[in-house]
């Protein structure tokens, strides 16, 4: 067994690796998330992913990026499938 | 003695050592190297089995260490050594990290936060979302401050003569932000235009990204923001500041390095004039570049920018002495006069008509005196940007033949190789290893160049090739024209007897405060280094200007730090961040070569907006914090402070509490549960997060798409008990944690289904075995079984598959739209290091070991030195505390021990 914990128990990728980049792009993605929640907005995940042909995850990840710093709010109840929906944040 | 005892972490059980030592009287240093203190628990839901609120019962405890009389709190510090000191005590030195915040300023409002363009995962929320690089840990720091992440000088950044902060306009264009991005250039260069398309781009060749591919075009994503920028404002938004000073400077030249000596000084509030020689104002912008290059209302625009500040040009005005600028009232002068003496070839015939220098040529091309070189053959002589430009011009004046003749190889051509390969596609002829050695002429004119053919020997002082003739290879061709541009020499002229020369003509200057030797003469650009570059011209007058400034202002030019900033960030380091670099290749276009050569348009076409965001996309925000300044600019208190360094400071304790918490076990780990690659799979830290008050999220939803999860599973044991990865003990705390999720899950959402597939629950605390029975009463349904195999389906849904204990071993499989994986704990055996003689032992499984734990808890092997919480091993948040009393005693009585040692 190795005796260094960083090598018996190297970093997990959960805060590193992928989600960096995912992190990198989100300003990249936010007018064109915004734009489309103006436009045609309340929309779940789902919507947003596939109006703009990017990863559900990704679109979440993104998502919840608008709504901690209040560019986007989320809809009080979720639809029967579970989803709720998101819209530009009048509020700010 | 400083203090009687260094407490190292500050999660709850340093707390509760350093809280108990402090109120028994014991001066305490409470070091933790997170901007926060609280550890774990502060992030955590609720806790077992009282199901009370985690952060209700931390915060007084925070609250309580943070401003306890005996105990100095250092956040964000690391301890970097510590040492016996052979007399019962240590010496530690401790590292306050910096933080880039001065946090006697600030208030903890987050503005910066919100201002800042970059985001990173947010590692307080298990990277479930993402936060920003400046900013406050979480809702419930203590101290609520702000810091800034930073790794170092972007690579583009740091190449930059001027400073330009390339990161940091790229990080705003990505935002859309394309006027902050412009602005953020002008700060330190006012010829934002002409660096947009004429700069050689250092910082282009050290983008980390360019060894990856797909790196973004950092010289024409600023040529982007300038002409979106001048598009919408023909003049400065500006006039001159508002501060004003009583002393008066003089500029001579207003070349790039002129420019931006004024520009800054004007800012300080100067009334600066510039003298220039010509009838207009640029240098070598406007005498020597040619418009496809760069078009000359470019130029116009950026001059205004100097202008709009108050600066006065007078053109056609050359200064023959320095001291009668001085006795007409200018109490600094500086003098950026350029080199714009062409070097000879020294060989039979130059003089003749029909051969020119390379900056005389393009001068009268760019002066508007039409050169008809239709059908003309034309031999450009050199292997400089200078001569370069001159064969492109050559063809767009209708050429017929354009040959390009350098002395040396193509590699050691001194041009821009992205110059020369577009001179090539547009058809000029490349001929190395060949050097004129006479003109002759016909009827008055040149007619033929003859030529030696070169070949090289050994490296000169320099470290390039030289290259000699070789005897008897002499040839010759027909030439019309030819253009000598083999470099540039200083001509001083008349100033030249004013001051100190260097060997080469150019004028000598302190190379840091660039001060003659006259104190009021100062000296920039090209003049001063040789035939340099338009952003070294422009970082040099820079630099000038600030010297200048101290100067006028009467202080010493010992004591400034011109331009002060980190150690460039580390290359491998910033691609070791990620496994992989999807990248989006953004082309920058340009003119076809047979199109473009028919005029003086520009080549490169410029980036539409879409095409500029893409590519600021691209860039790794390789310094973490890309120095966009935003944070600098919102801060209501003015605590942003980019000039913070670490500072390592040293102390004597009396003894030392390890309570350096765990860390969680790296789930990916277990290869066959996907975590990382299915987005559904997540540790139970992250769903402690997604059920705790300070959530991430306003409900419980599943990261694959944002769903409500309604079949939930978890697997205990996740990397404990588990021989095949390194960790064969039990955690102690998954088992209680998992039920208290799946209670706290079944109150947010009734109508779920939870599964715990288990090998057994261990519950052997006090109160522990009704929370299970509890827990079973609630629906929650308990699977003893085996984890094979979690896959993913269509949709995002796990298909979990089992060996059911309960049926005789039978492989089954579960469907599950969201899978929690009950990580187990770690050790965090980086607190061995702590000691610089390796002496602080660690047990098998690399928790601090406890020599005499039956009898002797939270003692270890350094006599003085204790462990508090489960830096000894897996212990929850009841028994951490118990832990950290008994470490609290063991160093009290210790301490008393050594008072009354002789
Ligand atoms: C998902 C999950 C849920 C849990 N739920 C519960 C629960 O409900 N109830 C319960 O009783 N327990 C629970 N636990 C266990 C609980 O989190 C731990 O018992 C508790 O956090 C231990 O506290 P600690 O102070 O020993 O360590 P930590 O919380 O790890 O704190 C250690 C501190 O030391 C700092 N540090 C580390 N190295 C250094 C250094 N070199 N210099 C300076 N500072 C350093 C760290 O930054 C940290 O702040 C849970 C654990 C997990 C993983
Ligand atoms: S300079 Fe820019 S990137 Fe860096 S912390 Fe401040 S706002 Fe964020
Ligand atoms: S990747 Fe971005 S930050 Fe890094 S060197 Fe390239 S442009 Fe600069």
């Amino acid at each position: 067994m190795k005796d260094d914990g960083r090598e018996r128990f190297p970093e997990s990728v959960a805060i590193s690796g992928r989600k960096r980049e995912t992190a990198r792009q989100e300003f990249a993605v936010r007018a064109r998330v915004l734009d489309l929640l103006r436009e045609k907005g309340p929309l779940t995940v789902p919507e947003v992913a596939q109006a703009l042909g990017i990863p559900a995850a990704d679109a979440h990840w993104w998502l919840m990026g608008f709504v901690r710093y209040n560019q986007v709010k989320a809809s009080e109840k979720a639809d029967d499938e579970g989803y709720y929906r998101y819209a530009i944040n009048e509020a700010k | 003695m400083d203090y009687d005892v260094m407490v190292v972490g500050a999660g709850i059980a340093g707390m509760e050592s350093a809280v108990s030592l402090g109120d028994m009287g014991y001066q305490v240093l409470l070091v933790e190297k997170e901007p926060s203190i609280g550890g774990k628990m502060i992030l955590l839901s609720k806790v077992f089995p009282t199901l009370d609120c985690a952060s209700c019962i931390s915060t007084p405890r925070m609250a309580q260490a943070a401003s306890h009389a005996n105990i100095d709190l250092r956040v964000f510090s690391e301890v970097r050594e510590i040492r016996a000191d052979g007399s019962g005590g240590f010496r530690a030195r401790v590292a306050q990290k910096p933080a880039f915040v001065d946090f006697a300023k600030c208030t903890g409002c987050q503005d910066c936060e919100k201002a800042c363009t970059v985001t990173v995962p947010d590692e307080y929320n298990e990277g479930l979302v993402s936060r920003r690089v400046a900013h406050i840990a979480f809702p419930q720091a203590v101290p609520k401050k702000a810091v800034l992440d930073r790794a170092g000088t972007s690579p583009c950044t740091f190449a930059c003569p001027a400073g330009i902060k390339a990161n940091g306009y790229i990080s705003l264009i990505r935002q859309g932000e394309f006027a902050k991005a412009f602005q953020l250039v002008l700060e330190d260069a006012p010829l934002v235009g002409t660096l947009g398309r004429a700069c050689y781009a250092f910082c282009q060749r050290e983008c980390t990204r360019e060894e990856i591919g797909d790196a973004p075009h950092i010289r024409h994503l600023k040529r982007f923001v300038a002409d979106w920028y001048y598009a919408r404002h023909a003049e400065p938004e500006y006039g001159p500041t508002e501060k004003k000073q009583d002393k008066k400077v003089a500029v001579v030249g207003s070349g790039p390095a002129g420019l931006s000596a004024a520009f800054f000084l004007a800012r300080e509030g100067y009334p600066v004039t510039i003298f220039e020689a010509d009838a207009e104002a640029g240098g070598m912008l406007r005498s020597s570049l040619p418009d496809y290059r760069l078009p000359k209302d470019v130029v116009d625009r950026d001059i205004r920018n100097v202008t709009a500040l108050g600066v006065e040009i007078r053109t056609s005005a050359p200064v023959e002495s320095l001291s009668r600028l001085r006795q007409e009232g200018y109490d600094a002068v500086l003098v950026a006069i350029g080199t714009p003496k062409p070097r000879k070839l020294m060989v039979p015939g130059e003089e003749l008509p029909g051969v020119l220098s390379g900056i005389e040529f393009l001068a009268e091309v760019l002066c508007g005196q039409k050169l008809d070189l239709r059908g003309k053959r034309v031999v450009v002589v050199g292997g400089g940007n200078v001569a370069v430009d001159a064969a492109r011009t050559a063809l767009r004046l209708g050429a017929a033949k354009v040959v390009l003749q350098y002395r040396r190889s193509r590699a050691e051509m001194p041009a821009s190789h992205e110059e020369v390969a577009a001179a090539e596609a547009e058809g000029v002829e490349l001929s190395f290893l060949s050097n004129p050695v006479a003109f002759a002429g016909e009827n008055g004119r040149l007619r033929r160049v003859r030529s030696m053919r070169m070949k090289p020997v050994a490296a000169d002082s320099d470290g390039r090739r030289r290259t000699i003739p070789i005897p008897g290879s002499e040839f010759a061709a027909d030439f019309d024209l030819a253009v000598v541009a083999v470099g540039l020499s200083a001509e001083a002229a008349a100033l030249r007897r004013e001051m100190r020369l260097n060997r080469d003509g150019t004028i000598w200057a302190d190379a840091r405060t660039l001060q003659t030797e006259a104190p009021w003469l100062f000296a920039a650009g090209d003049a001063v280094t040789g035939p340099a570059m338009i952003v070294q011209a422009i970082g040099l007058g820079k630099q000038a200007s600030f010297f200048m400034d101290r100067w006028l202002r009467g202080e010493s030019l010992e004591g400034g730090e011109f331009a002060p900033r980190l150690p460039v960030a580390d290359k491998q380091e910033v691609l070791a961040r990620q496994a992989e670099y999807p990248g989006r290749s953004v082309e920058k276009s340009e003119r076809h070569p047979r199109e473009r050569v028919k005029d003086f348009a520009e080549v490169d076409l410029p980036f539409t907006a879409a095409e500029a965001l893409a590519s600021a996309a691209n860039c790794l925000n390789c310094g973490i914090c890309s120095e966009c300044q935003e944070c600098r600019k919102a801060c209501p208190a003015d605590a942003i402070d980019f000039d913070q360094r670490e500072k390592v400071n040293e102390y004597n304790v009396g003894a030392v509490v390890v309570a350096t918490g765990f860390r969680l076990f790296p789930a990916e780990l277990m290869e066959n549960f996907g975590f990382g690659r299915f987005a559904n799979v997540i540790s139970a830290m992250q769903m402690d997060r997604l059920v705790a008050p300070t959530r991430p999220f306003n409900y419980v939803l599943r990261p694959g798409d944002g769903k409500t999860p309604a079949n939930i599973a978890y697997v205990l044991c996740t990397g404990s008990r588990d021989r095949t990865v390194n960790n064969p003990i039990c955690s102690r705390v998954c088992c209680m944690y998992s039920l208290k999720q799946a209670q706290l899950l079944l109150g947010a959402l009734p109508v779920a289904d939870v599964t715990i597939y288990n090998i057994d629950i261990r519950a052997f605390g006090k109160g522990y075995d009704e929370f299970y029975e509890q827990t079973r009463a609630m629906g929650v349904r308990f699977v003893k079984g085996k984890i094979a195999r979690i896959s993913e389906k269509d949709g995002g849904n796990l298909l979990v598959r089992y060996e059911d204990i309960d049926d005789n071993g039978t492989v089954r499989e579960a469907e599950h739209d969201l899978v929690v994986l009950s990580v187990g704990i770690v050790a965090h055996d980086e607190c061995r290091r702590l000691f610089a003689d390796g002496s602080l032992t660690v047990d098998e499984n690399l928790f601090v070991a406890q020599p005499g734990r039956q009898v002797d808890p939270a003692r270890t092997s350094i006599p003085g030195v204790f462990s508090a919480g489960t830096a000894t091993g897996p212990l929850d948040i009841p028994d951490a505390i118990l832990h950290a009393g008994a470490a609290a005693a063991q160093t009290a009585a210790y301490l008393e021990k050594m008072k009354r040692k002789p």
